[in-house]
Parts: C-alpha cells; structure tokens; sequence
C-alpha cells in the first residue's frame, strides 16, 4: 500500500515538474530575446502630417486589455487569435484559456475550471452574456458552447471570461464565472463575406456576411450560416465484442444573426438551430442501426439604449425576448414495439432592465440596476408514436408555473486614493412563486503598488435559484469566493499574472449535498514581440473535494497546462498558430472515486493568410497533430462506458472572400 | 545616357517605395501626437514652460516613444510623462489615452475635460476625447471633436482641421 503512494506522489510530482519545466523554458527564452527586441525605430516626426496620413501602417502587436469592471483575473480571446489558433467553437476559444477545461458528452460541450467539473456541473452556474444579453437557456441554465451556440465564431470580436461570482454584476447563476461575449460591428466587417470550409468527417459549413456602417450613422451587420457533418464512427464493447457504428452521428445547424445600431439604440437578434444524431445508444447498451436526434434551437432578440441623461449620469435600458426548445426523436429504445418516442422542452422568457451610472459624487461611480425577468412559458411533452400508422398514441403534456423575477443592485467603485480603489456592492433578487429570495454582496481591493504592479483582492457571496429541471427548490445554492490577483508588468507588452483562489459552494441543488471547497492557484506569463508574435503560457494548479466525505471531485484535474505561440511565417502574409493544452489525470465517475482517466497533451496547429491573394484569407487547421487517443469523464448509465472518445487528428480547410 | 536614365528611373523606384513604405502602426501614432502638439495652441493665460505628452501607466507604446526624446516645439521642450492618476493628468498639455485600463482611463478624460489639455486616444470607446485615431483602409486617420474642445480654451490650427477625416461641431 505504502509502495503505491509513493508510487502515485512521485508520478503526479514528476508531472508537475514536467509543466513546470515546459513554461520555465518559455520564461527564459522569452526573457534572453527580449533584449533583441528593440527593432529600429524610426523617428516619423520629421515626415509631414499630409503624408503620414498616406502612409500604410504595420498592424501593432499588444497585449489585449480587459474591457469588464471585474477584480478577478480576467482571461482574453480576441478576433486575431480566433483566427490565428483556428477556433471554431465558442468551447475551443474558451479551451485556450488559463485553468479552464473543455469536455464533451456525445451529446454537449461543457466547461469546467476552478476545480468544478463534474459532468453536469456547471450548467448552471456559468453564465454567457452576448453584447450584454445573458444568453444561457432558462429550462436547463446551459451555456452552449459547441455547434450548438447562438454565435458563429467569425461574429466574434472577443470573448472575456471572468473567473469567480459575478452574481451582483451580472445575476442569478453566476455562480462560477461569466464568459462575456463582444460581436462585432458591421464596421469592422466592412464587406460582403463569403466564406466556407471543410474538413474531416466530411464536415463542411457556408457562410455568408454583410458588414457596413453606412453614411447617416446607421451600423448594420447581418449574416447567416450552416454547418453539416457526417460525424464519427464510435465503436462500444458488446457482450465483450467491439461494434462498431457508422454514419449515426450526424451533424447540421443552421444560423442568423442581425445586429444593427444607430446613435445611442441598437438592435440585436440571433437564431441557432442544431439537429445530432446520438451514435447508436451508447448508454445504454442497444445497437441499432438507427439513431436517436437531438434538436436545440436558441433564439433571441434584443432592442437597447443608451442615453446620457446629464453630464454625470447616464442610463442603459434594454427589453428582450428569448426562447429554447429541444426535441428529442427516438427510435431506437421502443424499436421492437414499432413505437418512437418524441420528448420535448419549450421555454420562453421576456423581460427588461434598467441600469444608471452616476458620477454625481467625487472619487465614486455608482451603478443602480433594476431586472425583472418573466419565464412565462416552460413546457414538456412526451409522446408515443406508432411507427407503422404514423399516430400519436399517448401523449403527456406538462405545463410548469411560470416564474417572475425582479432583482435590484448597486455597485459603487470608490477610488479611495489615487492607486487605491474600492468596489463593493449587493444583488437583491425575489421570484414571485417558489419562495426564492437571496442577497449576494461582493467587495474588491484594487491595490497599485508600483507603476507596473497591481494588487487585486475581491470576495463574495453569489446565489443561485434552481433551474425549473432541477424542480421546486426555494433555498439557492451559493458560493463563497475570495480571489487574490498579482499582475505584473515586465517591460514592453510582457506581462505575468499569478493568482490564488477558494471557492465553497453550499446548499448545493444536486444528488451530492456535500458542501464543496476548492483552491488553486494560477499563473499566466504573456508576451509580444515587435516582429508579430505571441506567446501566452499558463498553468493551474487546482484541489477540490467534498466538504462531508474529503473525496475527490468527479473530473476535476490538479493540473491543467497551456501554451499557446502565433508567429508571422512570411510577413503578415502567413502566420502560423500552435497550441498545446496538458489536463491532468482526473477522477472518474465512480462512488469510491478511487481510477482515473489518464492526463493528456494534445496539439494544434493552424496556417493562416490573410491578404496574400487580396481580400482572401485561407487557413487550414490540424487539431490533435499527434493523434493522442484520449477521453472525457462521463457519467455511466447503464453500460460500463466511462469516458467519451475524443476526435483523433482532424484537419480543417477555410477560405473566405470579401467584397469590397 | 542609358546609365543615366537607368539610374534615374532606380532612384525613382526607390523614392516611390520610400514614400510607400508601410510604417509600424505606433510610429505613426506618436508622429501623429507629436503633429497635434505641434498644431494646438494652449491659452496665452497660463505660462507653459515644458509640454507635458502623458501616457496612462505602461502605454502600449514602448520604444516607439523614444522618437520624442530631446525635442522642442517652439522653445518648449518636449516631456514625456506616465501618470496613472486623475491629478497627475492634470499637469499635462497633452494627454493620450489606449485601452491598458479604459474605465480608469474613461475617468481621467472626464475629470480634465474643462481644461487646457489636449485629449488624444485610439480607443473608441473612450467619449471624452478631442481627437482620435482610427484604423481606416489599412492607414490611420483621424476625428477631431470640436464641440468638447470648446471648453478647454484650446486652439487647433486650420490645418489640423482640415486634415482630419471629421470634425463634429
């Protein structure tokens, strides 16, 4: 016994070691070149104004800055490494993100970070806002983050996740973090775009764009795509024989997006359907050779305004509408009676909010917010149909109690002295019928010690309401947060970021009532050079576990490591993205928690030019370049199927043209 | 004779790509600067020894900055200063404002917005400002907004205005 501990201790600390050696070596190259990073600089003061204005410029190389007034430490995706990495899903932009893990079931793509990642975990207690619209569905509480997402990755101007509980800013359910989501503006697209793609599985996607801000002010960005793939062969032990099903895993979704702006109202609206074949029926241990589908379709549309009202006071407003429906067609599991099963869930919610910011008074900047939200519909049938006559043979609808929810906030950023600021602040929210009520005060320290340092301490207390699926529950489930940030300037667009963390969940609404504690610490080292190219390195370091019985949490890693490096090849002309993603072993989803998944690194890499034929941009990305066979922790039904077979190595091809 | 007109026609070439020749997009911007200090005239009230070019914290700027070391405008000299706060934005005559820390940097811009200092930025999402520059067919322009300037007692040469891509009144 004592033989195998040591055995495990020594492994997991090699491995650290390993990562940590991975960045070291980054750090020092990093640090040796930096000194020949001066590139000549040219003094253009003495050429005349009228011709700088001729002159062409070099695009600059810096390091994004966070846009949201959040203390926690910030991670930032921008257009340029979207298209540089090759991203093609909110979850691969997210993917690349300090501390953070992306996993898949056969049916979702799912994000865990901070040591919360069972499967199902943070539905829920994740929230999504699109240009300031919270976008995840009512019935579920699921951020959608695959093929199934309300956004093209291409709308995409940047993606800000901000780690911790984000409750008073942002609402109910923010219970881990908020991944914040900025579209672009038809001016930045500034064209008629027309792209497509294709890659492995004989998965391909056709786009097309119009971006313009046009002479009176009015900014309009419209575009609509579709995805269609075949999907991947999946092959299960039965009865101890390997079967394998092919073509069961099909693919297609379809999307439009509007936004348009004029003066201080704008105008947003986006639709995203997706049909998935479910390969055979994996959980369940019946081989057909036909195959459930899964339908999700997100939708919404959002009008909002924003007016100065004085010189010191302003005011946002904005009204919207939003539904989720999911179809589940099943003909497989009644396949012997000649019946299907089709299930479904309707939700549909409207609401408004209302949100001052005044700078009546000195050295303060304070936020009154009122939200009311109102899920008037949700709704779920089951029926049974007969196959041979094609007629519904029992029905089940259900109607669940609407809900309406009013919360009230206020925020006060306190510039206390000049390099030292307060942010402290409460969420109130009630709901009309099941009793729930809670109060989530927060309060963050942002220290500036030197030019170049700064100081980040912030704690709070976030709640959640229980989603309708999760039944009539009026206690929420909350979260205790308290995040210290370090992040330091070293010179010219280099920059180091270290933080440590806990978080503590309570009154948790799930099969575990277990209080949960988690801390971790990170550390996030970036830098840029003068000729174009990027280095983000990170690694995390996570521990957490049930409160009552100290196990671990069911795939929750200790270590996650990334690296990610974007070069120019030739010139600007050709860049080439490579990223690496380490995860360490995690738990599998078993009572004693007691095997595990094995840890894994995989690579991608992706060309991209832009330009070189003008006004095209071509790339081509291969993910998993070594063919790493590797899994996802899911939750086993009634097979003994632990894990979920990742992709093998798969490319991809894109070109897109614009119209100018 | 055929030399000649070879070398000509290569001094040409050459002068054509010089004139051409794409420049780093931070270059051009503290040219830019260094043009709008040139052109802004700060009241006649208020004795100026130095022109004070500020730059919020760590600007993104770097070494491109180094192109305004040891000169003068008329017989001020130039100093470039990193302030991080509202009353060190205060001394300054020319104020540039990125997005290293925009809500903080939105700040400052509000708080000088009545006095004489000329507000610069390249961050659109920054209201307060008097001028800025933005990305446009691959070359930086710039708006010059002149209603706020009304406040500040500065004047902006007809040249600077004319040059500018808009001017709001």
């Amino acid at each position: 016994m004592l033989r195998k501990i040591v055995y495990i201790k020594h492994t997991s600390l090699s491995r650290i070691k390993a990562v940590y050696l991975f960045l070291l070596q980054f750090l020092l190259a990093s640090s040796l070149s930096a000194s020949q990073d001066n590139t000549t600089i040219v003094d253009a003061t003495m050429i005349p104004l009228e011709e700088l204005l001729q002159t062409e410029y070099i695009p600059a190389n810096h390091i994004a800055n966070q846009i949201s007034n959040a203390a926690s430490a910030v991670s930032i995706v921008t257009a340029k490494d979207i298209g540089d990495y090759g991203y093609r899903t909110l979850g691969d932009i997210l993917g690349s993100m300090r501390g953070i893990q992306i996993f898949h079931d056969y049916e979702y793509t799912y994000i865990g970070g901070r040591g919360f990642s069972a499967p199902g975990e943070y539905a829920g207690r994740i929230i999504v806002l699109i240009d300031g619209y919270r976008a995840d569905d009512s019935m579920y509480g699921q951020a959608y983050l695959g093929n199934d997402s309300l956004l093209d990755v291409s709308l995409i101007d940047r993606v800000e996740y901000i780690p911790g509980g984000g409750s008073s800013g942002y609402g109910n359910g923010a219970l881990l973090g908020v991944i914040n989501i900025i579209t672009k503006k038809g001016k930045d697209i500034d064209a008629v775009q027309v792209a497509g793609g294709y890659g492995s599985h004989n998965s391909r996607t056709k786009r097309a764009t119009y971006g313009k801000k046009l002479e009176n002010g009015l900014d309009i960005l419209f575009s609509a795509s579709d995805y269609i793939s075949d999907g991947r062969d999946f092959t299960y032990q039965v009865n101890a024989v390997d079967t394998t099903q092919k073509d069961q895993n099909g693919e297609r979704n379809q999307r439009f997006f509007l936004k348009t702006s004029y003066e201080n109202f704008s105008l947003l609206a986006a639709r995203s359907t997706r049909d998935l074949h479910i390969p055979s029926y994996p959980q369940d241990g019946i081989i057909s050779d036909k195959s459930p589908m899964i339908q999700d379709e997100n939708a919404f549309i959002r009008l909002s305004a924003n007016i100065d009202l004085s010189q010191d006071l302003k005011l946002s407003a904005s009204v919207w509408y939003g539904h989720y429906l999911y179809r589940y067609d099943d003909p497989v599991y009644f396949e012997n009676w000649g019946i299907t099963e089709l299930y479904g869930t309707n939700a549909r919610w409207h609401g408004g909010d209302l949100k001052f910011i005044s700078s009546w008074f000195e050295n303060h900047t304070f936020s009154l917010g009122f939200e009311y939200r109102n899920d008037y519909e949700w709704s779920s049938f089951d029926k049974y149909r007969n196959d041979t006559t094609g007629q519904i043979e029992e029905s089940y609808p259900y109607d669940y109690e609407p809900r309406k929810t009013t919360s009230v906030y206020l925020y006060d950023d306190f510039s206390i002295f000049p390099d030292f600021n307060l942010n402290y602040g409460f969420r109130y929210e009630q709901s009309n019928n099941n009793g729930f009520h809670s109060f989530s005060p927060q309060a963050a320290l942002i220290y500036k010690a030197f030019k170049n340092t700064v100081f980040k301490f912030s704690t709070g207390m976030t709640n959640r309401q229980a989603t309708i699926s999760e039944g009539y529950v009026d206690k929420p489930e909350h979260a205790q947060t308290t995040e210290l940030v370090w992040e330091q300037g070293l010179g010219w667009q280099t920059e180091l970021l270290a933080s440590a963390y806990q978080y503590r969940i309570s009154d948790r609404i799930s099969f575990d009532t277990s209080d949960i504690l988690a801390r971790g610490a990170e550390v996030e080292f970036k830098k840029h050079w003068n000729d174009g190219t990027r280095v983000h390195a990170s690694y995390a370091y996570q521990d957490a576990y049930d409160v009552d019985t100290k196990l671990p949490l069911i795939n929750a890693p200790h270590d996650i490591a990334k690296l990610n490096l974007s070069t120019p090849l030739v010139d600007e002309k050709l860049r080439m993205g490579f990223e690496m993603q380490y995860l360490g072993k995690r738990v599998l989803s078993t009572d004693a928690r007691n095997t595990y998944a094995d840890s894994y690194t995989i690579a991608n890499v992706n060309l991209i030019s832009r330009n070189a034929i003008p006004n095209t941009v071509f790339s081509f990305t291969v993910r998993n370049i070594t063919d790493k066979h590797y899994g996802d922790v899911i939750v086993p039904w009634y097979t003994d199927e632990m894990q979920y077979p990742r992709d093998g190595r798969n490319f991809w091809i894109q070109l897109e043209y614009n119209f100018r | 004779m055929r030399q000649i007109l070879l070398i000509i026609l290569l001094t040409a070439g050459f002068m054509l790509k010089l004139s051409a020749a794409p420049l780093p997009e931070d270059t051009i911007k503290v040219a830019y600067i260094y043009n709008f200090a040139l052109l802004t005239e700060w009241p006649k009230n208020k004795e100026i020894k130095d022109i004070h070019i500020c730059f919020y914290e760590r600007s993104n700027f770097g070494t491109a900055l180094d192109a305004l070391k040891d000169k003068s405008i008329e017989d001020h000299s130039l100093k470039i200063q990193n302030i991080s706060n509202i009353n060190e934005a205060k001394e300054c005559q020319v104020l540039f404002l990125d997005d290293v820390n925009f809500l903080e940097e939105e700040k400052i811009a509000k708080a000088v917005s009545d006095l004489p200092i000329l507000v610069v930025t390249d961050n659109p999402n920054i209201s307060d400002s008097h001028i800025m520059i933005i990305r446009e067919n691959k070359k930086l322009a710039f708006d010059i907004s002149l209603r706020k300037l009304k406040d500040t007692n500065l004047s902006i040469s007809s040249r600077l205005l004319r040059l500018a891509r808009r001017v709001t009144k």
